[in-house]
């Protein structure tokens, strides 16, 4: 199992994917930490208000824009942003608000994974893998080790690189206690790595790169329990199972350790999952040829 | 001893059966040729050897144990189908990567050794996926040596190469074989090559094993014959084999009978004409070893 982790960390280090993500992360760290402090600041909010006020558009705008300006509900959103702020933005809040809620940090880990698992398959290095390391539950271990320390990695980087934006652009943060903090982050790294190992499963079941990338957005965006919050509406008194889910578990997390769902709760949730893809996982390695 | 022990060897994809009642036997210091039609079952066989594919039925050993043992132990060194590289990472990368996985001790050394075997040391620093055809299937089969393996399982490392590419990895081969004693299966479609290396033979057709035969056996058989077809071949090939008793008979499934080693045709039709037995064709066939071959791939052999 150590010669597999040593074998990967040498791949991560001297392969390009792992830089490419994390300098994705640090870019969107920035532009959403930075976002926050331009629409929370009392000036902008103020053309804001004039533009709304004068129907016309102010400043630059980059996408699909409306030829009145901003709207009722622009303005509402930047105000309710800016209350955030006034009664005390957490770095959880902050850090949920651009990474969590929207399923960023766990769509982008589980494309990572998917890459990282899925081109040892489909180069054929496999092969090599397996003919010195036939013990499949090793690998698997040895997987899943890498997938938490991933998790982790990533979560540290969305972390820091996102409280470091947010101190140079000045943006006011309420800082939490430590061992919230900390719980809170091991919270969140739980619940990527459970992304991570049913993204992992989805490439060992099919040996295909495209099809673990759709699998793991598909499950990191949140349209699975999106699908199932839909179907749950025909059943009101089972409603509360669209609560155990890793994407109801992470948007909790976006509001902080106040959010609806309790630690606990959340913890057990991503335990659970990571178990059952771990245990799908050694089946399915031990079951299918190289 | 036996290298490579498979008895009643069987792989079953589905209600396909691959592979089928699969019997082979490779000594220690043999190079095998592993010969048969696309689709015949040599890449399930190798892969169940290298302990990647799990047979359905029957068992095989390597060096006395499960391939998969064998394979913890680094006693086999697999290129099967392609080199598996990561084509982004360079040469001494590729290398490396599995390198630490095997647990060496050097790895770096063992890197270099191998660049240098193989003749890329100048390429080590190179994106694999710059690589040529021959190129890469060298870098695969440094791969396969990491670790020094006793055996190594060789699937079609031929294939895509120029005559000039496959003659170098032929002499690699032999290389291995004479001075560090490997023992190797080689599978290959380019039968010129594989018989001017293999030791040993086995042929495979639509997953049974047809026949395993030595080098100078295989020697033997593409000698040139006489084929002749008689009126009552039975009694042709008593008459045969009693006045030529020294000479190789076969008779064939058409009727027809070969006679190696040597025979004089004249004497062969008169000796048939003594008894009274119609000959209604005679001649002289010179046979390649593909020829040879192709007819065991395609046809039911009867020695």
């Amino acid at each position: 199992m150590a010669n597999i982790l040593r074998m990967d960390l040498y791949r991560l280090v001297h392969g390009k994917s792992l830089w490419i993500f994390l300098g994705i992360i640090v870019v969107l760290a920035a532009a959403g930490a930075g976002t926050m402090a331009v629409i929370t600041d009392p000036t902008f909010l103020e053309s804001m208000k004039v533009s709304y006020t004068n129907g016309a558009p102010a400043g630059v705008n980059i996408g699909f824009t409306s030829p009145s300006g901003p709207d009722a509900d622009d303005l509402l959103q930047a105000n309710a942003l800016a209350g955030l702020v006034a009664q005390g933005l957490t770095p959880e809040a902050l850090i949920g608000n651009v990474f969590l809620g929207g399923g960023g940090l766990s769509s982008l880990f589980a494309v990572f994974v998917a890459i990282f698992l899925a081109t040892e398959f489909e180069s054929g290095f496999s092969k090599n893998v397996f003919t010195v390391q036939p013990n499949r539950l090793a690998f698997l271990g040895a997987r899943f080790l890498e997938i938490a320390i991933l998790a982790a990695v990533f979560t540290a980087l969305i972390v820091v690189a996102t409280l470091a934006t947010a101190a140079v652009a000045g943006l006011p943060l309420i800082m939490s206690p430590l061992p919230d903090l900390l719980l809170w982050t091991a919270l969140v790294v739980l619940a990527a790595t459970g992304f991570g190992m049913l993204t992992a499963l989805a490439v060992w079941v099919t040996r295909k790169m495209a099809a673990g990338i759709v699998i793991g957005i598909v499950l990191a965006a949140g349209l699975v329990t999106l699908a199932l919050q839909s179907v749950l509406l025909l059943f009101p008194s089972a409603s509360f199972l669209a609560d155990f889910t890793l994407s109801s578990c992470m948007s909790s997390l976006s509001l902080g350790l106040a959010g609806p769902l309790g630690v606990p709760h959340i913890a057990l949730v991503c335990a659970a999952f990571i178990i059952v893809a771990a245990a799908a996982s050694a089946v399915v390695l031990q079951r299918k040829d190289v | 001893m036996n290298v490579v022990e498979a008895c009643g060897l069987t792989k079953t994809f589905g209600g396909k059966t691959a592979v089928d009642h699969f019997d082979m036997h490779v000594d220690q210091g043999d190079i095998y040729g592993f010969v048969g039609r696309n689709g015949a079952g040599k890449t399930t066989v190798m892969r169940m050897l290298a302990g990647l594919a799990a047979p359905t039925g029957g068992e095989a050993h390597v060096f006395g144990t499960s391939p998969r043992e064998a394979g913890a132990s680094r006693r086999i060194g697999v290129l099967i189908e392609q080199p598996g590289l990561y084509g982004s990472m360079t040469a001494v990368d590729n290398l490396m990567m599995k390198a630490l996985a095997l647990g060496l001790v050097d790895p770096k050394a063992a890197v270099q050794d191998l660049l240098a075997f193989v003749g890329l040391e100048g390429a080590g620093s190179k994106k694999a996926k710059t690589f040529s055809m021959g190129m890469k299937q060298r870098l695969g089969l440094a791969l396969a040596l990491l670790g020094e393996p006793d055996l190594l399982l060789l699937d079609e490392p031929l294939n895509g190469l120029d005559p000039e590419g496959a003659r170098e990895i032929r002499q690699l081969i032999v290389r291995l074989n004479e001075e560090r004693g490997v023992t190797v299966v080689v599978s290959s479609h380019v039968l010129e090559q594989l018989g001017k290396m293999a030791t040993r033979y086995g042929v495979i057709r639509e997953g049974r094993m047809v026949r395993e035969l030595t080098a100078a056996e295989v020697d033997q058989e593409c000698s040139d014959f006489l084929q002749l077809e008689a009126a009552n071949p039975t009694l042709a090939l008593a008459v045969l084999q009693e006045r030529f008793g020294a000479l190789n008979l076969q008779a064939l499934p058409d009727g027809a009978i070969r006679i190696y080693g040597g025979a004089d045709a004249g004497e062969v039709g008169s000796a048939l004409n003594e008894q009274g037995i119609a000959v209604s064709a005679l001649f002289t066939h010179r046979r390649d070893l593909e020829e040879f071959f192709v007819e065991m791939m395609g046809a039911e052999y009867r020695g």
